[in-house]
C-alpha cells in the first residue's frame, strides 16, 4: 500500500505532499526532509529503491523535480516505479509540457481547466490504483464538461 | 484589512521570499486575512481562500481554522464550492477531529445526487478519512452503488468499499456478494478496484478466501485476455495491456493459491503462459514477470515452473537496469532456503554483483553469498568474500567479516587455511569483529598443535607491520607468550624461516604496552605474554622484570593488580615460576556461539575433561578475564566459571601437580577460594521393556545446544544384535546423531551402546524426542517408539 506521495525539489522544497497514513502534522516536516536527504543523496548509478524505516522509499527524477513514493514492503517496486511515470506521462498530456512550476501554480479551483496535484485526493485513492492508462482517464473528459481536476485525479487514481 | 490576493500570487509572493522567516511572514499576513473573511458572511471569494489555505497547509503551517468552513463549504448547493470543501475535507479533517462528524450528512446527502462528480467527490471524501461509525452508517449507500450502472461511480464504490472494509472488518461480510459480480465487469477501473477489493477481503477472513477460490477459473480467463489480446490503445503501457491491473490479479492469484492445491494447478498454465509471452524489454514488462515469479514461489506450483521462476530471476540478475538486480536478489534471497541448488547456478552472477556500485546491491550480494557458501565452493568464495571485504563500505564490514568467519568454520578444508583465513580478515578488517573471535581464534590455535610454529610466526610478522588492530593484537600477543620458544627457534617448515632474536620479541610487546592506540584488554595481553615468555627465554628474564615492575604503579588497576603479582611471582615464587608458566592445555570447544552439531570437519576437538583452564579465553568481558586470568596463573584453581561439560557419566579428573598444592596456598592469602566439586550429569531411564533398558543425560553445551548421550543396556539371557536407534525432533530443532559405540548388546549387561546425539534448539521450543529403538534378538526383529518429554538439565 502506498503510504506517501512526494514531489520535491532539488533544493529541498516540497511541492506536493499526499498522506494516505494520517501522520502528524509537526512530524510531517521532519518526515519529509529526511526523506528527500536521503534520495538526494543517492548518486546517478544507485538503484531507485531504498529501504527507510519500515517501508521502502521508490524515488524517481525529472529534471529538478523528485517524485517520491512511501510503500510498504508488500508492494512490487517495479510496479510503483512505473506508476510514478505513469502519472508524469498523465501530467505531462494534460498540461502539454509539464514543468515543476505547474504542479503547484494550477489550484485555481472552480470551473478552469487547471487542477493538478492540488487535486490530488482521488489520485491515489487510500493507496490504491484504478485506472491504467491515462488517455482513458482523460478521455472521459471529452464529452464537452469543463474539465476539472477531478478528471485528473481520475487518471491519477490509477495509480494506487 | 488586506484585499485577498488570488490564489497564484499568493504562491508567487511565497516562492520569492529568501529566507524562512520572509516566508513565514507572508504566510501569517494571508492567514490573518482568509480568517477575517471566512468570518464574514456569504462571500463570492470563499473557495479561492479556502484553496489558499490548503496550500499553505501542504507546506506546513497549521490550518484547523479552516475546518468550520469546510464544512460549510461541503454543503454548499455550488459545484465549486463542494468540490473544494471535500478537497479541504480530505486534507485537514481526521477521525480525530470533531468536525469531521458534521459532513457525515452531507455526505448520505451527497451519495445519492444526480450529478455523478458530486457523487464521486462524496465517495473519495468517505474513502479518504471516514471514521468507523461513519462508514458504519453508510455502508449499505456504498452497497447500492456498487451495483449502480455507471461504471464511474462503480470504480469510486469498489474502492471506498476497500477502505470501509480496512475500518470494519465486519462490514466485508456485506460486500462479497457485489465484488464478486463486478469481476464479469468489461471496464478495467472497475476490474481494478473488485480485485483489490477481493484482495482485500480474502487478506482479513479465511472464510471468504475459501469462498472466493471458486473465482480463481474467472481471474485466469481475465488474465489469459490480457496477455493474448492485441494492441488495445485504452489501456497500453509501453506495449503491454494494463500492466497495473495484471500485477494486482496476479496478486490476488497469490493469495488465493498460496497452500492449496487445487487452486494452484489452475494457475499452473496460465503462469507459464504470462511467464513466457511477456515482453522483458521494458520495466513495465519486468515488473509483470517479477510478480508472476513471486506467485509462482508462494503458491503450491510444480517443479518445472519454480525452475522456469527462478531462470527468470537469473536472467534479471544480468540485466543492465540496477532496479532489477536489485529486486532479483532480494527474491533470490528468500528463495535461498528452500531452492537452492536452482540459486547455486547463479552463483557467478552473483558475486560478481558484490562489485556493483550500489550500495544495497552489495549488501544483498553479500548476504546472498554467504548463503550460497557450501563445502565444494568454500576456496574460491573466500577469496572474493575477503576480497570484497577489503573493498567494502563501513556499515557491511561487521556483516561481512562475521559472515566470513561462519562460513570458514563450517566448511573449513583445512587447519591450516582456516588459521590463515581468519588471520586475512583480522589484518583487513580488525576493528570490525565481535569481541569473542579472540577467544575463539586463541582456541583454534591451541588445538591445532602442528601449527603453532606457523602460526606464531605470521602472527609475529603482522604485529610489527600494524598494532592498531585490537583483535589481531591480542592474539598476537597471547600466541607470543604461549609459543615464543618456537618463535626464537626461527626454523619452520610452513614459512620461510627468519631470526628471531628475544630482544626483538621484547621489543614488539614493550611496544604494545606502550603505544596509546593499546585498549587496556590488550596492554593486559602484552604483559601476561612478557611474563610467560620469562620462562621461555633464557637471556633476557632481567629485563622482563623491569618491565613488569614499572607497571607496578600503572594508573590502570588492572594492570597495576598483574604487574604487582608478577612481582611477587619473581622475587618470593621464583621456584614456582616455571610450573605456573608453562603451556596451557587445549582448550575445550564449548564456548556459546558454537552449535555443536554443524561442524563437519575432522578437526581435533579433544574433549579435555575436568582441568579445564577455560577462564580466559572463554569470557566475554575484559575484566573478568583478567582476574581470571590471575586464577589460572596461579594454577588450578577449579571454580568453573560456566557449566562443565561432562562427558558420559564418567568425569576423570587429571592429577594436580605440585604446582597447585602451594597454589593452594595463594588461593588462601587471596582469600579461600574453594574449588566447587564437578556435578555429573543426570541419567533418566526412558525405556525399559524386554530386557533392554535405555538411559539418556544431557548436558547443556551452549545457549541453545544440547548434547544427549543414550546408553542401552541389555539384561536378558540372549545377546541382541543390528540394535540402531534413531531419533526426531521438532522442527525447528536441529539434529545430529554421532556414530553409535557399537551395534550389539551382549547378554546380561556385559557391555553397553552409547550414541551421542547432538541438539540445537535456536528457538529455544519445547525439546521432545521420539525415539525408535529396533534390534533383532534370537531371530525375531523388535521395534518401539519411546517420546521424551523432558530433558534432565543442570
Amino acid at each position: 500500500m502506498i503510504q506517501f506521495v512526494l514531489m520535491v525539489n532539488r533544493q529541498g522544497q516540497t511541492r506536493l505532499s499526499r498522506y494516505y497514513q494520517s501522520v502528524a502534522l509537526n512530524r510531517r516536516a521532519a518526515l519529509e526532509a529526511d526523506v528527500v536527504r536521503c534520495c538526494l543523496s543517492r548518486k546517478k548509478d544507485q538503484c531507485s529503491f531504498v529501504e527507510y524505516k519500515d517501508f521502502k522509499l521508490v524515488y524517481r527524477q525529472y529534471a529538478a523535480l523528485y517524485i517520491v513514493v512511501g510503500v510498504t514492503d508488500s508492494e512490487n517496486e517495479l510496479s510503483i516505479y512505473e506508476l510514478v511515470h505513469n502519472f508524469v506521462e498523465v501530467l505531462d498530456k494534460y498540461f502539454s509540457r509539464v514543468s515543476e512550476l505547474d504542479s503547484s501554480d494550477h489550484v485555481q479551483p472552480g470551473p478552469s481547466p487547471r487542477h493538478p496535484g492540488r487535486d490530488d485526493p482521488e489520485r491515489t485513492h487510500r493507496g490504491n490504483q484504478q485506472e491504467p492508462n491515462p488517455g482513458a482517464a482523460l478521455r472521459h473528459r471529452q464529452d464537452g464538461r469543463q474539465l476539472t481536476g477531478s478528471d485528473v485525479t481520475d487518471c491519477k487514481v490509477s495509480m494506487t | 484589512m488586506s484585499p485577498s490576493v488570488p490564489l497564484q500570487e499568493m504562491i508567487r509572493a511565497i516562492r520569492s521570499a529568501r529566507t524562512q522567516c520572509e516566508e513565514r511572514g507572508v504566510i501569517q499576513r494571508e492567514c490573518a486575512a482568509i480568517r477575517a473573511q471566512f468570518r464574514q458572511a456569504d462571500n463570492g471569494g470563499r473557495s479561492h481562500n479556502l484553496a489558499k489555505l490548503l496550500y499553505v497547509h501542504m507546506l506546513g503551517y497549521p490550518a484547523h481554522f479552516g475546518q468550520m468552513e469546510c464544512v460549510r463549504m461541503i454543503a454548499s448547493p455550488r459545484y465549486s464550492e463542494k468540490r473544494v470543501g471535500y478537497l479541504g475535507a480530505m486534507m485537514l479533517l481526521d477521525e480525530k477531529q470533531d468536525a469531521s462528524l458534521l459532513i457525515t450528512n452531507s455526505i448520505k446527502n451527497d451519495l445519492s445526487h444526480s450529478n455523478q462528480y458530486v457523487q464521486s467527490l462524496a465517495l473519495c471524501t468517505l474513502a479518504c478519512m471516514g471514521s468507523a461509525e461513519m462508514c458504519r452508517d453508510l455502508a449499505p449507500e456504498i452497497d447500492r452503488l456498487l451495483r449502480a450502472s455507471n461504471s464511474y461511480i462503480k470504480k469510486k464504490a469498489a474502492l471506498c468499499a476497500v477502505h470501509i472494509v480496512r475500518k470494519v472488518h465486519d462490514l466485508g461480510e456485506l460486500f462479497a456478494p457485489a465484488a464478486r459480480s463486478l469481476l464479469a465487469e468489461k471496464n478495467h477501473g472497475v476490474l481494478h478496484g473488485a480485485v483489490v477489493l477481493i484482495t482485500e477481503l480474502c487478506e482479513r477472513s479465511p472464510e471468504t478466501l475459501e469462498r472466493f477460490r471458486k473465482t480463481v477459473p474467472d481471474l485466469v480467463q481475465i488474465m489469459k485476455g490480457l496477455v493474448i489480446s492485441g494492441y488495445s490503445p485504452e489501456h497500453d503501457v509501453a506495449g503491454i495491456s494494463d500492466p497495473f491491473l495484471q500485477v494486482r490479479i496476479l496478486r490476488l492469484l497469490r493469495i488465493l493459491g498460496r497452500n492449496n492445491e487445487a487452486a494452484s494447478d489452475a494457475m499452473n498454465d496460465l503462469l507459464a503462459q504470462v511467464a513466457t509471452n511477456t515482453d522483458s524489454t521494458k520495466t513495465v514488462g519486468n515488473a509483470v514477470l517479477y510478480e508472476t515469479v513471486l506467485t509462482v514461489l508462494d503458491i503450491k506450483s510444480e517443479s518445472g515452473l519454480r525452475v522456469l521462476a527462478v531462470n527468470i530471476l537469473g536472467r534479471f540478475l544480468l540485466n543492465n537496469d540496477r532496479n532489477i538486480r536489485y529486486i532479483a536478489m532480494t527474491s533470490l534471497q528468500r528463495i535461498v532456503g528452500t531452492d537452492h541448488n536452482a540459486v547455486q547456478r547463479h552463483r557467478g552472477t552473483i558475486v560478481d554483483c558484490l562489485k556493483d556500485q550500489d550500495a544495497s546491491v552489495k549488501r544483498r550480494a553479500l548476504e546472498l553469498s554467504l548463503a550460497l557458501v557450501s563445502a565444494t565452493n568454500i576456496r574460491s568464495m573466500m577469496k572474493e568474500l575477503l576480497l570484497f571485504l577489503s573493498s567494502c563500505p563501513l556499515e557491511l564490514r561487521a556483516q561481512a567479516a562475521s559472515g566470513i568467519f561462519n562460513a570458514a568454520e563450517r566448511y573449513a578444508p583445512s587447519q591450516r587455511w582456516h588459521i590463515d583465513t581468519i588471520l586475512h580478515v583480522l589484518t583487513t578488517a580488525g576493528g570490525d569483529v565481535r569481541d569473542e573471535t579472540v577467544p575463539n581464534l586463541i582456541q583454534l590455535i591451541t588445538n591445532t598443535s602442528e601449527l603453532h610454529c606457523y602460526t606464531v610466526h605470521k602472527l609475529y610478522r603482522a604485529l610489527l607491520s600494524d598494532i592498531s588492530q585490537q583483535s589481531l593484537v591480542q592474539v598476537a600477543c597471547w600466541c607470543i607468550g604461549e609459543y615464543g620458544d618456537l618463535l626464537l627457534r626461527g626454523e619452520c617448515q610452513e614459512t620461510e624461516p627468519v631470526q628471531v632474536t628475544e630482544d626483538d620479541v621484547l621489543d614488539a610487546l614493550e611496544t604494545v604496552l606502550q603505544s596509546h592506540m593499546s585498549a587496556p584488554a590488550t596492554r593486559g595481553f602484552a604483559l601476561t605474554a612478557t611474563m610467560k615468555l620469562s620462562t621461555r627465554i633464557t637471556d633476557n628474564v632481567d629485563r622482563i622484570r623491569s618491565i613488569v615492575s614499572i607497571y607496578g604503579s600503572c594508573i590502570d588497576v588492572e594492570l597495576q593488580q598483574r604487574a604487582v603479582e608478577y612481582n611477587a611471582l619473581f622475587k618470593k615464587y621464583d621456584h614456582m615460576r616455571a610450573a605456573v608458566l608453562e603451556r596451557m592445555p587445549v582448550i575445550e570447544k564449548n564456548s556459546p556461539g558454537h552449535t555443536n552439531g554443524e561442524s563437519t570437519r575432522e578437526a581435533v576437538k579433544e574433549v579435555q575433561p575436568a582441568k579445564v583452564k577455560q577462564a580466559e579465553t572463554l569470557l566475554p568481558q575484559q575484566p573478568t578475564s583478567q582476574v581470571c586470568d590471575l586464577l589460572d596463573l596461579l594454577g588450578g584453581s577449579e571454580e568453573p566459571l560456566q557449566p562443565n561439560p561432562a562427558v558420559g557419566s564418567t568425569v576423570p579428573v587429571l592429577p594436580i601437580s605440585t604446582s597447585s598444592t602451594a597454589g593452594g596456598d595463594l588461593l588462601d592469602l587471596l582469600g579461600g577460594l574453594e574449588p566447587t566439586p564437578l556435578t555429573s550429569a543426570p541419567t533418566v531411564t526412558v525405556y525399559e521393556k524386554g530386557g533392554v533398558t535405555l538411559t539418556l543425560s544431557s548436558e547443556k553445551q551452549s545457549d541453545s545446544g544440547l548434547t544427549v548421550t543414550l546408553t542401552a543396556c541389555n539384561s536378558t539371557d540372549s545377546d541382541i544384535s543390528s540394535f540402531t536407534l534413531q531419533a526426531a525432533v521438532p522442527k525447528s530443532v536441529q539434529l545430529h546423531m554421532k556414530a553409535p559405540s557399537g551395534d550389539s548388546l551382549p547378554a546380561r549387561g556385559a557391555a553397553k551402546v552409547t550414541q551421542m546425539v547432538a541438539l540445537s534448539n535456536p528457538n529455544k521450543v519445547n525439546l521432545k524426542m521420539r525415539i525408535r529403538i529396533s534390534y533383532t534378538s534370537q531371530g525375531s526383529a523388535f521395534q518401539d517408539t519411546v517420546q521424551v518429554d523432558s530433558f534432565p538439565e543442570h
